[in-house]
């Protein structure tokens, strides 16, 4: 296991510090909110409900809400999959047995309940947390000492002045490192020279594969819009007519001959007589 | 981890600790691997047997259908209810000695679940229309029976295994990044893509924390659910010796019985190979007296808090065997009763036997104190109980479906050699994946572990 190379810098007009000791940044935080800073990231190598209660004064993540909507969809879901197919096929058992059996649905509406409430538990916390977009965060938060024994506080859009005193503040409560973006001399940056004779030249510099997934989700999507699309097709131009002419239904999406739309066909009633 | 007798632990070793093991692989590892993988091979020419000579290959006799494919199934699915048990109703419980455990028993978990998994593709012969069993309709619209607790099974396993794999990588992604930013090269970049962006930022521990106490309060009912429903395959049928009410408890009884004797059984060598029973002093904690007790990853005292589960869900296990038989007895049923004494005094008594002696006798040497902190009478005590819960799944099935209401009909089953290779095969499956994901992931929670530690405070130091 090695580290990899990671140089502790800030951009310009942000403010980035490390603290080694959790009661210093606790009050840090505190010192900041006083002096009229608001918006600024906390990073930390485990949950802590303290500092949770400094940042957010005890108000509580709204991703409850996605899990309440998504338990509410997936039980509703569940017990009308279960009756409305019954409903739709109904099984007669001559003793009187219902079709909407309760009981017997109460299994399905559950585990779909815990499903859905599950499934969309991670979408919320997924799109709360921003995971999707997390991989551009900002280079002043991806420091490894993060993952592993430091806390960190950066600050956004400040003006020179504002980063001044927001770098006293956090060195005053006892931050290990601040660098504050306005102080860092950079060398200015370099045009790239193309020269036409040099092929190497004319290469683009590599950038960095920072939204993968995104293009993979997309390649995903297209792929299999695509695939419908063609086997949709596929089915309009050779079968379907021949399917129609002899009466079979192409609507449900099945090669089967449509007996619902048979009169008198008593097996299908839904009196059951 | 406790933090008045530990002052030097601190959150980079424990980042230390926890990953140093990885990506190390030692000649008795690639021993065990490799052993593992030869018995999944062989698992693997049974079942490619079977599919090419037909279900006739396996030693069914007509009219026992359910044999050990099915005794194999609930067997794993009852091994991965530890694991969900451990990580989210002991999370809720806010149970200290769960942290060091709990990641190695959700891996088992999702393990488990995926061995159980292939064993109805198994078992209904022709393994390529398997999927029927999902939710979707026939040509001719009609869908499966949800009145049938075939089908409740299907969703129940289903959604245990979608809930706890959700769960588990959840509970995984702040560690990825904590190997993540200790590593360089092609594995860094896979740990890059796994963590997805993960940085602990102060918007993401908070919706973070809220999810994951969702995602345990989700999967509680579930340990639950689970086996009372794999249960009422069983207990909804008319079948003497099924049909019963106390199915649900006594299942769910069992299949924590069986994760948590198998959690000792994973647990106890890992932590010995690993070195995570050594205290902050650099010695191995083993004495029942020895001060930092609590300050190993996983050690005596996580392993003796299992034993007592083991020793309380026994009880019910036991309990849940007399009543069976009594209310067999008490029903003046002739069925009834017939089924019971076959079970106790037919062909099948020595498994009956095997039963009682690993499940409900081996189990109570863990009540004095100083043997169920005794590695040795763990290990071997897990295991016996490992074998006794195949056994008594064995016992169900076999036996109440050799013997039914027709003495006509009466026979006698014996698994052949391919059905006990695939049961033998799937052993080998589960460990490949468990000896591949020690591997690769950090098997201690690193981010958990750092909650139990003292965090870093200047107000310490200026007191020192």
């Amino acid at each position: 296991m090695s580290t990899p190379f990671y140089e502790s810098t800030a951009q310009r007009g942000t403010v980035k510090s490390v603290f080694a000791h959790l009661d210093s940044l606790i009050n840090a935080i505190a010192e900041l909110e006083k002096s009229g800073i608001k918006d600024y990231m906390v990073m930390s190598p485990l949950p802590r409900h303290d500092l949770e209660e400094a940042i957010y004064k005890g108000r509580p993540s709204p991703v409850r809400w996605f899990t309440m909507t998504g338990a509410i969809f997936g039980g509703v879901m569940g017990f009308s999959l279960a009756s409305i197919t019954h409903l739709n096929w109904p099984m007669i058992i001559p003793a009187g047995k219902p079709l909407v059996s309760i009981p017997a649905f109460i299994v399905i509406t559950f585990e779909s309940t815990v499903l859905w409430g599950c499934l969309f538990t991670l979408l919320g916390m997924i799109l709360l947390t921003r995971l999707h977009t997390a991989g551009k965060l900002q280079v002043e938060v991806c420091d490894p000492r993060f993952s592993d024994d430091k806390f960190g506080l950066v600050i956004n859009d400040l003006s020179t002045k504002k980063a001044e005193n927001a770098a006293k503040i956090l060195e005053h409560n006892g931050a290990m490192e601040v660098v504050n973006g306005w102080t860092i001399e950079r060398e200015p940056v370099k045009e790239r020279v193309v020269d036409e004779n040099d092929p190497e030249s004319l290469i683009e510099p590599d950038e960095p594969n920072t939204d993968l997934l995104g293009k993979l989700t997309l390649a995903v999507t297209i792929i299999i819009i695509m695939s419908y699309v063609g086997v949709k097709m596929l089915f309009e131009y050779s079968i379907a007519d021949t399917l129609k002419s002899e009466n079979y239904s192409t609507t449900t999406q099945a090669i089967a001959p449509n007996y619902r739309v048979v009169e008198g066909n008593s097996n299908t009633s839904k009196e059951g007589k | 981890m406790e933090s008045s007798t530990s002052p030097k632990v601190t959150y980079a070793k424990v980042t230390k600790d926890i990953l140093r093991p990885m990506f190390q692989t030692s000649a008795g590892y690639l021993a065990l691997l490799g052993l593992a993988t030869a018995i999944m091979v062989y698992g693997g020419y049974c079942w490619y047997y079977q599919l090419t000579h037909g279900l006739g290959a396996a030693g069914y006799q007509p009219p026992v259908f359910w044999g050990v494919y099915i005794t194999t199934f609930v067997f794993w699915v009852g091994i991965g209810h530890a694991g969900t048990l451990i990580s989210a109703v002991l999370f809720l419980f806010r149970s200290k000695w769960r942290t060091g455990v709990y990641r190695a028993s959700e891996a088992m978990t999702i393990f488990a679940v995926m061995t159980a998994a292939l064993f109805p593709a198994i078992h209904v012969g022709r393994a390529w229309n398997a999927y029927w069993l999902f939710p979707y309709p026939n040509q001719r619209q009609l869908w499966q029976n949800f009145k049938s607790p075939l089908m409740w099974d299907v969703f129940a396993v289903s959604t245990y295994f979608s809930v706890s794999t959700i769960f588990f990588y959840i509970g995984l992604i702040p560690d990825i990044a904590s190997v993540r930013d200790r590593t360089r090269g092609l594995i860094h970049q896979i740990y890059k893509a796994m963590a997805v962006g993960w940085r602990g930022t102060d918007r993401q521990w908070r919706h973070y924390m809220a999810a994951y106490g969702f995602f345990a309060a989700f999967a509680t009912p579930l340990v639950l659910s689970v086996h009372s429903v794999v249960s009422w395959d069983f207990a909804m049928a008319q079948t003497m010796g099924w049909h019963s009410t106390l199915f649900p408890p006594y299942f769910v009884a069992g299949a924590i019985f069986s994760g948590c004797a198998m959690v000792i059984t994973l647990m106890l060598p890992l932590s010995a190979i690993f070195g995570w029973d050594v205290g902050p002093d650099g010695k191995k904690v083993t004495h029942e007296h020895d001060t930092y007790e609590k300050d190993v990853y996983i050690g005596v005292w996580h392993l003796e808090s299992l034993a007592k589960m083991c020793i309380l869900t026994g009880g019910i296990l036991t309990y849940a065997y007399g009543i069976e038989h009594y209310i067999g007895w008490y029903s003046d049923n002739p069925y009834e009763w017939g089924i019971f004494e076959y079970r106790l005094f037919g062909e099948y008594d020595w498994v009956f036997m095997m039963m009682v002696f690993c499940n409900c006798i081996a189990p109570l040497v863990w009540w004095k104190k100083s043997w169920r902190r005794n590695y040795t009478i763990l290990f071997v005590i897990s295991i016996l109980i490992n074998i006794g819960m195949w056994f008594e799944r064995y016992n169900i099935i076999a036996s109440a479906l050799a013997h039914q209401y027709d003495p006509a009909a009466w026979t006698l089953y014996t698994p052949n050699w391919v059905e006990w290779g695939i049961m033998l095969g799937s052993f080998g499956w589960f460990f490949v994946w468990f000896l591949l994901f020690i591997r690769v992931m950090p098997s201690v929670a690193i981010a958990e572990i750092k909650e139990l530690v003292r965090p870093p405070l200047k107000s310490d130091e200026e007191a020192a």
